[in-house]
């Protein structure tokens, strides 16, 4: 289960840690300085704290100074790295010459550099010389201290040659615990003080601490079983029988049991304990895993019931993973396809080489531009069939093993489809609309040229049919002025018939003209002044008024209304013209125009009312229909004015209407929207 | 001021003419009605091009009655050409035509026409403008280069 393997040791140094460096180092500075200052005020005591006559040379104590520097450089300053280098070269210098001197007998003088000793002083070789076990150790700082923060192989040598160091005093400290003097006494071999064994153990557990990211503190500090158990049971291991190893040689000199029976009872105890600390460990490894497999169970739940596919793939491309919803979108069964190539599988023969060219690039370069965002990419079932899937692969990375890739795909062929058939619907959509527009226009101009047809047709009947119409009339006129004398009487009288008949056709083509214009020619509405309307009536029926001598009389004010003027001006031309034809023989037309304010002052209603002969309400609905007439040749008309002005008033966004009683006069009216 | 009227009719129609010169005939006003049927003629008769040319004959008119209606180059195209010809805007141009389209009365006026007649239909009518348009001659006061400017423009339009 790689993927659950997710995670890893921490590189960064924890802040304990680095105070750990720092008091290591800091332990190292004040302890060569304490030991420097012995031989510098010449207190012995001071440069051999134990008072087993065996001291710490000066150069050993100022090399332990220099390296307990360095460590507070690395552990407070992580800038200084030139410093720790310059340091580490002297530490390096100074053991690495007294080491060559142990080894070939030559003596430049390096040891009583700085302080003389007189000869034959405890453990020691030549005057002032740092024993082999110290500069062995120094020239292995030295050189850990210069590779410190170099690169990886320079970091793993580092680690290495502080457990050394350490390794190297460890045996000498064993030594002063239990006595065992032959560890620390030997002058040309192992010659040390227990101060210098002490520092140098803490200079190398120093550089040790100083590489997190190195075992064996990589380890120490991961949060894996292997960390945890480290960190359990490591300082057990290292004290306990150290511990037991000291009781067991203080008790026998004590007298108080023989070498055998101490052996088997340290042996004993010793197996005891660690059985004990194995199983202490154990329960703390095993709730790890408990929580790592219940860790592992939920991420298994979400790959089993996630409903999107889910592949690993390993570096080679090998399907290391494979979930039942990948099982079910691609058709493999997951033993079946583990193992064998994605390539192979479900990238589809046009995808395999940049399948394979992504892989290689990633693997030489770490570039992978495809990582960690969406996809669109079509993919292959089992069964050769293509899908379109949606898909996101990310590339995890563990400290020490090749990288492995997760995708998660989903199978959006539906989607595909439904968005092309939106799409496709959308585009019929918009070919209809334009066939619509286009066809709406191509109406449109239909009607336009239809429009300009009808006005030229209204037109020639305006000029070419009435033209002959003068003529006749004119031409009649004519022979009844100025030749009515060649005629008789009846010759004179079809000559009125004739001309009457003229003037009638050409009041017939007048009107059916002024009915065209009013049902079909532009209308713009605004504020028109009825009064302005009326006098413009009055003008149109000038000579109707005079022949008739009508009585017109106006009531109320004169209000404004939304109308188009020349249209209402024929509106009521057409009904005073009525009023004042449509009257009793011998009677004098009279009649009345009000104006006043209805539907709570919204509208204008204009009255106009006669005393003329009336129409039956069943005949009332005729009276508005062109070429309707009511009233016998008695009274001459063409049947459409009342048309004209229903025409108009309706085009003018009004109503009309009619009340009427025969024999005693009609009252006509007309309502529009008020203006302003 | 007795004078005699110089009319230029632009009419197709024969009859109208024929009827208009009666109405003038009836209404005792002194005019002399030159009838051209179109408008190309009209503006051929104004310049004096062709037959034209003899302005005894043909002389200049005081007015010229403008049908807009007349085939080859209507009304409208006249009055363009009309104010045109620096020479021409004395002359008094009445549109007398039987179309009472709003449309047709607001183009002459944009055109400048100095009135718009509709033909009345009715003999007594056209004999009482007949009657009118004496009088109101005997009234007017016309520019005083009025032939003059005509003459001028004649003898312009032959120089190339």
């Amino acid at each position: 289960m790689k993927t659950l393997n997710a995670s890893s040791a921490p590189h960064a140094a924890p802040r304990w840690l680095t105070l750990m460096i720092a008091g290591l180092g800091s332990y190292a500075l004040l302890g060569g300085l304490v030991s420097l200052l012995g031989w510098i005020l010449d207190v012995p005591r001071l440069a051999d704290w134990q008072g087993k006559g065996i001291s710490i040379k000066a150069n050993p104590a100022i090399a332990t100074m220099l390296c307990g520097a360095a460590l507070l450089l690395v552990a407070l300053h992580p800038s200084g790295r030139g410093g720790v280098r310059v340091l580490g070269t002297m530490v390096a210098l100074l053991g690495g010459l007294t080491l060559l001197e142990h080894l070939t007998g030559w003596n430049p003088g390096l040891d009583t550099l700085f302080f003389d000793e007189p000869t034959g002083a405890r453990a020691t070789s030549a005057p002032g010389r740092m024993g082999i076990p110290a500069s062995t150790s120094f020239t292995l700082l030295g050189t850990a201290l210069l590779l410190l923060n170099g690169g990886a192989w320079a970091r793993r040598v580092t680690a290495g040659l502080g457990l050394a160091v350490t390794a190297i005093a460890t045996l000498s400290l064993t030594g002063y615990v239990y006595g065992a003097e032959i560890m620390f006494t030997l002058p040309r071999l192992t010659g040390i003080a227990a101060q210098t064994a002490s520092m140098i153990f803490a200079l190398g557990l120093g550089i040790i601490a100083s590489m997190p990211d190195r075992q064996p503190m990589r380890t120490l500090l991961e949060r894996s079983a292997a960390g945890l158990l480290a960190r359990r049971v490591l300082p057990f291991i290292i004290v306990l029988p150290l511990t037991l190893g000291w009781a067991r040689v203080w008790i026998q000199q004590q007298g108080m049991v023989d070498t055998a029976f101490g052996t088997a009872m340290r042996t004993l105890l010793e197996v005891a304990l660690l059985i004990g600390l194995l199983w202490w460990a154990l329960i703390a490894v095993r709730s790890h895993e408990k929580a790592l497999s219940e860790s592992a169970a939920r991420k298994s739940a979400i790959l089993t019931s996630a409903l999107d596919s889910i592949i690993s793939m390993d570096e080679t491309g090998r399907v290391v993973d494979f979930n039942p919803a990948a099982e079910r979108t691609f058709g493999y069964a997951r033993d079946e396809i583990m193992g064998r190539t994605v390539e192979e599988t479900i990238v589809p023969a046009e995808l395999r080489a940049a399948h394979r060219e992504g892989l290689a690039r990633f693997m030489s370069t770490g570039e992978g531009p495809v990582l960690g965002r969406r996809l669109e990419l079509l993919a292959q079932r089992a069964d050769g069939s293509q899908l379109m899937c949606e898909l996101a692969i990310t590339a995890t990375r563990l400290e020490g093993t090749p990288p492995f890739f997760t995708a998660y795909l989903r199978d959006i062929t539906e989607r595909k489809k439904a968005e092309a058939a939106l799409l496709t619907a959308q585009t019929q959509l918009q070919g209809h609309a334009r066939e619509l527009e286009a066809r709406v226009a191509d109406r449109t101009a239909e009607l336009q040229a239809s429009n300009e047809q009808l006005e030229a047709f209204v037109y020639s009947i305006a000029h070419d049919l009435r033209a002959p119409l003068r003529s006749m009339n004119g031409f009649s006129q004519l022979l009844l002025d100025d030749h009515a004398a060649a005629l008789n009487e009846a010759g004179r009288n079809f000559l009125q018939r004739i001309q009457a008949s003229s003037e009638f056709m050409d009041k017939l083509l007048l009107d059916l003209l002024a009915y065209g214009r009013t049902a079909r020619a532009e209308m713009e509405l605004g504020p028109v002044e009825v009064q302005t309307a009326w006098e413009s009536a009055l003008f149109q029926t000038t000579s109707q008024l005079e022949q008739t001598r009508a009585r017109v009389e106006v009531i109320g004010t004169w209000p404004v209304v939304r109308a188009h003027e020349a249209t209402l001006g024929q509106c009521l031309a057409n009904l005073l013209s009525n009023a004042l034809k449509f009257v009793a023989p011998g009677v004098t037309p009279q009649v009345r125009f009000r104006a006043e304010e209805v539907a709570g002052g919204a509208s204008i209603r204009l009255t106009l009312e006669d005393n003329g002969v009336g129409i039956a309400p069943e005949h009332q609905e005729r009276a508005f229909r062109v070429f309707e007439r009511l009233h016998g040749p008695r009274y001459a008309g063409t049947g459409i004015g009342l048309s004209i002005v229903r025409k108009g008033v309706e085009r003018m966004g009004g109503r009309m209407g009619l009340e009427s009683t025969p024999g005693t006069g009609s009252r006509f009216w007309i309502e529009l929207p008020r203006s302003g | 001021m007795n004078r005699t009227l110089e009319i230029l009719l632009a009419e197709d129609h024969d009859d109208d003419a024929v009827l208009l010169r009666q109405a003038f005939a009836k209404a005792q006003v002194q005019a002399r009605l030159q009838v051209v049927p179109d408008g190309a003629e009209v503006i051929e008769y104004l310049r004096g091009a062709g037959v034209y040319a003899d302005r005894v004959a043909f002389p200049f008119p005081h007015l010229l009655l403008l049908d807009v209606n007349t085939p080859r180059r209507n009304g409208f195209e006249v009055l363009e050409w009309l104010r045109q010809q620096p020479s021409c805007h004395n002359l008094m141009v009445h549109v007398f035509t039987s179309s009472a389209r709003a449309a047709d009365v607001t183009r002459a006026y944009e055109l400048r026409a100095n009135s718009y007649v509709v033909k009345p239909s009715r003999m007594d009518e056209l004999t009482a403008f007949a009657q009118a348009l004496g009088d109101w001659h005997r009234f007017v006061r016309l520019a005083p280069s009025s032939l003059g400017g005509a003459s001028t423009l004649v003898s312009k339009e032959r120089e190339p």
